[in-house]
C-alpha cells in the first residue's frame, strides 16, 4: 500500500528515462496548472477573512441556498443522464429515423449561449409565452425549481449525450453480439454487457453534469424565481456588493461537494478501468438486429420532442431579431440584423479565441490524461485533480480569481485576448481531460507496451498509436469546448476589455436592457457563424460534427 | 512546382483545400490586440444604446478614438476597485453618484471641476471634484395594465407606496435584490429614511413576502413587467418610460415620496489619456449632450436649457424625500445583512 502510494506521488520508478520529452512535457504541463489553476484559486481562497465565514455559515439564506443546490445537483443530474443515455442510445443503437438530424440537435443546444436559450424559454413557456400562454390559455408560472429542472435537464443533457455518444459507440459490438448468440435477452445485454461497458461514460457525464448544475447561474439567474442557489449568490455578491470575500467563500463552499464527486467518481473508475479495458485490435461483428418497434417508437418520440422543443427556441430567436418589439409590435423589420454589423468585432473575438481555447485545450487535456493514466508520472492525483478542478470553480469566481492573479506584473494580461483565451481554455479542460480520460480508459495498456516494446518512446506512442485511436475523443474535445467557449459568459464578463468585446457579453447586454430585437439578431448570427466555423473545423479535420466519434 | 507542392501536400495528409482554410484561420488568429493612441476609453454603466448616442456624439465633434465597454454597476465598479494599481479605462459614465463617492473614497477617482458643468447645483456635483452629475431619475412604480386589468379587474392602480402591501399582490409584485442591485438598495433605504427605521423594516417585512421574485438586474424589473410577466414593480421611473414609449401596455406611478438618484461621470485615476477623459467630462456637461442623452434615455437632464422629451416624467411629478445618500452609504453593510437574514 505505502509502495503503491509512493508510486503515485513520486512515480514510477525510472519514469523519465528514454524519452526526453516525456519530463520536458510534464514540467511544462505541471506549470501551466500551477500558474493557471492553483495559483489564482489560492487568491480566492486566500480572499475571505474569518468573519466572512462565520457570515456565510450562520445565514439562514445561505444554509437555504446549500440545501437547494443540493437538490437541484441530485434532480438534474439525474434527469440529464437519463435523457443524455436515452438520446444517445437512440442515435447509435436505436437505428431511429431522422439519426442525422437527431444528431445534430444536441449539439444545437451546446452552442446556443445559456442566457439565449433561457430568454427563448421564457418567451415559449413564460406566463406570457408562446406555448403556455397564446397556445395552451394556461397562466403558470415556470419560475421555481420546478422550471429550473426543466431549464437545466435541457441544458446538461447535451453533455451527457456527447460523452455517452462517444463511449457507446467505442464499445466493441462483437462483446454484444456473443452476448446475444449465448441467448441473452435484450435487456440482459443492455444491463449485463452494453451498460457495465457505459460505466466510465456514465460515471464522466455524471460528474460534469453534477459540477455543472452546482456552477450553473444562467438559469437560476432567469428561471430560479425566489429559489436561491449558492452559485447564484457567488454572483450577487460578488458584482452587486462587490463582497469579494463572502462571494469567495461560499465559491469555496461548492468546491466541497464537487471534490466528493470526484473522488466518488475516481474509486469507482479505478475498478471498472481494469475491468473493461475493451479496445485492443478491432472485431468485426453483424450488423445489430435493429430494437423492438415499441422501444423504436419510443426512442423516436424522445428524440422529436426534444427536437420539436430546440426547433422552436430557434424559431423565437429567429423571429425576435426580425420583429420589431417583440410582443407590442409584430411588424417584420431588418434593422436588428442591420444593427449586428456594430458587434462585427465581437463576434470575431468570439470565435478566434473560442477556437484557440478549445485548440489549447485539447493538446493540454489530452497531455494530462496521457501522462496521468499511461506514464507513471509523478505528483498524479494532485495533477488530477488540479486538471479536473476548474470544472468546480464558478465562472465567474474563476473570472474574478484570473483579474486578481494577472492584473499585475509580473504577469500581467489583462486587457488583452491571451487572458480570455487561457481562462476559456481553463474552464473546458476538465472537460477534455475527461473525455480523453474515458476514451483511453477504453484502450488496453498493453497496446502501449506493445509499441514501447517496439523501440516508441513514450511521446511517440501518443501520437503514432494513442491519438490515431482517440482521434474521435479529440474532435469530441475541441469541438465541444468550442462550442462551449463560443457561448461563456461567466467566466469572460470580467476579463472582456475595449480591445477584446465578446459578443455573448454584447447579448446579455442588450438583453438585460430589453433590446431584444438586437439581442436575438446578434444570437442567430451568433449561432450561425459559430456552425460556419465548424464546417471550417470540418474540413481541417476531415469529420463531421455531427460524427463526432469515428474509429 | 505547384503539382510537387500538391503531392507534397497529399503526402502530408493535407489538401491544398485544407491548407487554405488553415491560412484563414491563422490569418484570423493575427488580428492585433494592441491599444490605439491618443484615444478614450469608457466604462459606461448606461444602456448600451445610450453608450453608443454619446461616444458616437463625441467622436464626431472632436475626432478623439473613444470606445466604451458596457457593463452592470457592480461589474464595471469592482473592476475600477480592482484596476486601482494599472487602471484600463479613463472614465466612468453613469451609475448613482453615492456610488461614485463611495469609488472616491477608495482613491481610483481623479478630481475635475469641469467649468462647463458650473450650472449645476452643490448636490449634483462633488465638492472636490471627484464625479459630476448628468442626470437625475427617480424611484417608481410600473404596472402591467393588461395583466392588472384582467386579475383585478376595474380596481384602482395602486397609488402609494402602502398599496403595494395589499395580500392580493401576492406573487404579482417584482423587486430588484438590494444585495445585487443598486436599485433595489436606493427603494430599501428609501423606505427606511422615509419611515424611519423600525416602521421601514415592518414594511419592507410585509412586503417581501408578496414579492414574486428578486432577480438580480436593475433593468429586469421594467422588462418582466413589460412583457406581463408580472403585474407589479419597483423600477426607476425613465426605465419604465423607455417600455411605455416602445409600445409595452406599463402605466407609470410615482408615488408621493420617492427618492431620486443623480447619475454621475467621474475619471479614473492614472487612466491612459486623463487630458481626452477631462474633454469628455465637459461634452457630458454640455446642453447637446444632455439634450440628447434625456431624449433618448429619457431621465432628466441637470442642464437648464434642456427641454424635457414629451414621453419622459416631468421632474416636477417627483416628490422627493429628503433622501440622506451618506447615511444610505454608511448603513449598507448592516442593512443588508439584516436584510439577508429576514428575506430568505
Amino acid at each position: 500500500m505505502t509502495d503503491a502510494l509512493r508510486r503515485h506521488v513520486i512515480g514510477t520508478p525510472g519514469w523519465w528515462r528514454g524519452d526526453p520529452w516525456l519530463p520536458v512535457t510534464f514540467v511544462a504541463l505541471a506549470a501551466f496548472l500551477a500558474v493557471f489553476v492553483l495559483y489564482p484559486l489560492v487568491l480566492v481562497a486566500a480572499a475571505p477573512s474569518v468573519e466572512d465565514w462565520s457570515r456565510v455559515v450562520n445565514t439562514p439564506r445561505w444554509r437555504n441556498a446549500t440545501l437547494n443546490t443540493l437538490t437541484m445537483v441530485v434532480l438534474s443530474t439525474t434527469s440529464s443522464l437519463i435523457l443524455g443515455f436515452v438520446y444517445a442510445f437512440a442515435v447509435t443503437k436505436g437505428q431511429v429515423a431522422g439519426r442525422r438530424l437527431f444528431e445534430a440537435v444536441p449539439l444545437l443546444l451546446l452552442v446556443t449561449p445559456p442566457f439565449v436559450g433561457g430568454l427563448a424559454f421564457l418567451l415559449l413557456l413564460g406566463r406570457r409565452g408562446l406555448v403556455t400562454s397564446t397556445l395552451l390559455g394556461l397562466d403558470v408560472s415556470i419560475y421555481g425549481w420546478h422550471g429550473l429542472w426543466l431549464a437545466q435537464t435541457l441544458s446538461f443533457f447535451p453533455v451527457a449525450f456527447v460523452i455517452l455518444r462517444s463511449t457507446l459507440l467505442g464499445i466493441d459490438p462483437t462483446l454484444e453480439q456473443a452476448a446475444r448468440d449465448l441467448g441473452a435477452s435484450r435487456a440482459q445485454v443492455l444491463r449485463t454487457v452494453t451498460l457495465p461497458l457505459a460505466t466510465p461514460g456514465l460515471l464522466a457525464s455524471a460528474l460534469f453534469i453534477a459540477i455543472a448544475v452546482l456552477s450553473d447561474f444562467g438559469n437560476p439567474m432567469l428561471i430560479g424565481g425566489r429559489f436561491r442557489v449558492l452559485a447564484t449568490e457567488v454572483y450577487t455578491q460578488l458584482t452587486g456588493w462587490a463582497n469579494v470575500g463572502t462571494s469567495a467563500a461560499l465559491g469555496l463552499l461548492l468546491l466541497v461537494p464537487a471534490v466528493v464527486f470526484f473522488a466518488l467518481q475516481q474509486s469507482v473508475q479505478r475498478r471498472t478501468r481494469q475491468r473493461f479495458a475493451t479496445v485492443g485490435g478491432r472485431g468485426v461483428s453483424l450488423p445489430e438486429p435493429p430494437p423492438s418497434p415499441p422501444l423504436r417508437a419510443a426512442l423516436f418520440a424522445t428524440c422529436t420532442v426534444v427536437t420539436l422543443f430546440v426547433a422552436a427556441t430557434y424559431l423565437v430567436i429567429v423571429l425576435g431579431a426580425i420583429t420589431q418589439v417583440w410582443g407590442v409590435d409584430a411588424s417584420v423589420t431588418s434593422d436588428h440584423i442591420r444593427g449586428v454589423v456594430r458587434h462585427l468585432p465581437a463576434l470575431a473575438n468570439s470565435l478566434v479565441f473560442a477556437l484557440l481555447a478549445a485548440g489549447v485545450c485539447t493538446v493540454l487535456s489530452l497531455l494530462a490524461a496521457y501522462l496521468v493514466q499511461r506514464c507513471g508520472v509523478p505528483l498524479r492525483g494532485a495533477l488530477d485533480l488540479s486538471t479536473l478542478l476548474p470544472a468546480a470553480i464558478p465562472g465567474t469566481l474563476m473570472g474574478v480569481a484570473f483579474v486578481l492573479a494577472f492584473n499585475t506584473p509580473p504577469l500581467r494580461l489583462t486587457g488583452g485576448g491571451t487572458i480570455i483565451v487561457l481562462a476559456m481554455a481553463v474552464s473546458y479542460l476538465p472537460v477534455g481531460y475527461r473525455i480523453f480520460a474515458a476514451a483511453l480508459a477504453q484502450l488496453q495498456p498493453s497496446l502501449d507496451d506493445t509499441a514501447r516494446n517496439l523501440g516508441a518512446s513514450r511521446m511517440r506512442t501518443l501520437v503514432d498509436v494513442i491519438l490515431p485511436l482517440v482521434r474521435g475523443a479529440a474532435v469530441a474535445a475541441f469541438v465541444f469546448c468550442f462550442i462551449q467557449a463560443v457561448g461563456t459568459l461567466s467566466a469572460v464578463i470580467f476579463l472582456v476589455s475595449f480591445d477584446t468585446p465578446l459578443a455573448s457579453v454584447t447579448i446579455l447586454n442588450l438583453a438585460e436592457q430589453g433590446q431584444w430585437g438586437r439581442a436575438a439578431a446578434l444570437a442567430a448570427v451568433l449561432v450561425s457563424v459559430t456552425f460556419l466555423a465548424l464546417a471550417a473545423v470540418r474540413g481541417v479535420v476531415g469529420q463531421g460534427f455531427t460524427s463526432l466519434v469515428e474509429r | 512546382m505547384a503539382h510537387l507542392a500538391a503531392s507534397h501536400c497529399r503526402r502530408l495528409g493535407t489538401t491544398p483545400r485544407r491548407l487554405a482554410l488553415l491560412a484563414v484561420l491563422f490569418a484570423l488568429l493575427a488580428t492585433p490586440f494592441g491599444a490605439a493612441q491618443g484615444s478614450l476609453l469608457v466604462y459606461a454603466v448606461i444602456n448600451q444604446d445610450d453608450a453608443e448616442l454619446l461616444t458616437d456624439m463625441f467622436r464626431e465633434r472632436t475626432g478623439v478614438d473613444v470606445r466604451f465597454l458596457r457593463g452592470s454597476t457592480g461589474e464595471l465598479v469592482t473592476r475600477v476597485i480592482a484596476e486601482r494599481g494599472s487602471p484600463q479605462a479613463d472614465v466612468l459614465l453613469g451609475g448613482a453618484s453615492t456610488l461614485h463617492i463611495s469609488i472616491a473614497e477608495s482613491g481610483a477617482l481623479a478630481p475635475y471641476v469641469s467649468p462647463v458643468a458650473a450650472y449645476l447645483p452643490a448636490n449634483a456635483r462633488a465638492e472636490d471634484g471627484t464625479w459630476t452629475g448628468f442626470y437625475l431619475t427617480a424611484l417608481g412604480i410600473g404596472v402591467n395594465e393588461e395583466r392588472f386589468a384582467q386579475r383585478y379587474g376595474d380596481r384602482a392602480l395602486p397609488a402609494t407606496w402602502e398599496d403595494l402591501l395589499d395580500p392580493a399582490f401576492e406573487g404579482e409584485i417584482v423587486l430588484t435584490d438590494p444585495v445585487a442591485s443598486s436599485t433595489a438598495y436606493l427603494f430599501v433605504q428609501l423606505q427606511l429614511q422615509r419611515l424611519g427605521l423600525e416602521a421601514g423594516w415592518d414594511y419592507l417585512e410585509a412586503l417581501a413576502p408578496l414579492v414574486g421574485q428578486f432577480p438580480s438586474s436593475g433593468g429586469a424589473p421594467p422588462q418582466l413587467v413589460g412583457t406581463g410577466e408580472y403585474t407589479l414593480g419597483v423600477s426607476f421611473v425613465h426605465a419604465l418610460a423607455r417600455y411605455r414609449a416602445q409600445g409595452f401596455p406599463v402605466s407609470l406611478i410615482v408615488p408621493p415620496g420617492t427618492a431620486g438618484e443623480v447619475g454621475a461621470v467621474s475619471i479614473i485615476a492614472g487612466g491612459p489619456n486623463p487630458d481626452n477623459a477631462r474633454r469628455f467630462v465637459d461634452f457630458i456637461a454640455s446642453a447637446e449632450a444632455q439634450q440628447a442623452f434625456a431624449d433618448q434615455s429619457l431621465t432628466t437632464a441637470l442642464h437648464p436649457d434642456v427641454v424635457a422629451p414629451a414621453a419622459a416624467v416631468p421632474f416636477a411629478a417627483f416628490d422627493l424625500i429628503d433622501y440622506d445618500p451618506a447615511l444610505a452609504g454608511e448603513q449598507r453593510d448592516e442593512v443588508l445583512l439584516r436584510w439577508q437574514s429576514v428575506v430568505d
